[in-house]
């Protein structure tokens, strides 16, 4: 099963968009599985499932580039900067992939339940999960 | 030290804005203080200190709910329902508190004269200082309601 793959299975499971996210690279974050489910678990559908503010994947998505790339010593002046760019552009590339970032306009986009389960995927917003950890896979990629 | 105090010490050491409200709640959540600066390390800004999205403070304060309504195993839904609820009210009185939510529309509105003094008195000339106390501030009072701030 690959990262995408898995995303989706927790995300079948009952996690949210958040949790599936982070919980997809669990295994190279550091945290135990339970802790990054635990700590993502406010953030599914745009915060407390409001739909309002930011789509669930790119928060998941955010942390884990948090956790890879970790602001913890400001002796260190580099090192807030270019976690801040990193997020920054994780961010980038999921507007410019999917046109928005915004759970409630996201989800005026997504397929149907029907449409999502003719591409094999069982929930809508699988698309976004998908995609969001695709493109901090991507990333790492091009990180090295 | 106040959570308060922690939060504000941590923002005067340039952690952001996220990582220092949840790495405040460390005696609550039991997250030790480097995994805290860790994972909100980027949601600072709004997200990356691209101003657009979540106020961190806020999202600082999701992190936290999180932590403490775990909602960590497979076809829990009553568990997300809970999480969900408690992440939406803590959203809701931040959103009462300051009339938004997102991190340039809060840096754009205009605060009230008490909001700036408090900033001054927090030796900032950024009003994101009153973001994050207030937002531990509003935390720690939802969490006494819920009876799990001592």
């Amino acid at each position: 099963m690959n990262r995408a793959e898995l995303a989706c299975q927790y995300h079948k499971e009952g996690y949210n968009c958040a949790q599936a996210v982070a919980g997809a690279f669990a295994d190279r974050t550091g945290l135990e599985l339970r802790q990054v489910l635990a700590v993502s678990g406010g953030f599914g559908g745009g915060v407390g499932g409001t739909h309002e503010e930011l789509c669930g994947a790119v928060s998941g998505g955010v942390m884990v580039l948090s956790l890879l790339y970790p602001h913890l010593d400001n002796s260190d002046p580099d090192s807030k900067p270019a976690l801040y760019a990193r997020a920054a552009d994780f961010r980038s590339r999921f507007l410019a992939r999917f046109g928005n970032t915004c759970c409630g306009r996201l989800l005026e986009t997504v397929p149907t339940e029907e449409e999502a389960a003719k591409m094999g995927l069982t929930k809508p917003c699988d698309v976004l999960i998908a995609g969001a950890v695709e493109i901090v896979e991507e990333m790492l990629a091009e990180l090295g | 030290m106040k959570r308060e105090e922690l939060a504000d010490a941590l923002r005067r050491k340039d952690y952001n804005c996220a990582q220092s409200v949840l790495a405040a709640f460390g005696d609550l959540t039991g997250l030790p203080e480097e995994t805290a600066l860790a994972v909100a390390g980027g949601l600072g800004g709004g997200i990356g200190g691209s101003r657009d999205e979540v106020c961190g403070a806020l999202s600082g304060a999701e992190l936290v709910v999180g932590l403490l309504y775990p909602h960590t195993a497979p076809n829990d839904l009553d568990g997300k329902k809970l999480v969900y609820e408690k992440a939406a009210e803590v959203r809701r009185r931040f959103l009462a508190r300051f009339g938004a939510v997102r991190c340039g529309e809060l840096l754009e509105r205009e605060h009230s004269p008490e909001d700036w003094q408090q900033a001054q008195a927090l030796g900032s000339r950024r009003i994101c200082a009153v973001f994050i106390v207030e937002a531990v501030r509003i935390l720690e009072e939802f969490l006494l309601e819920e009876g799990l701030c001592p």
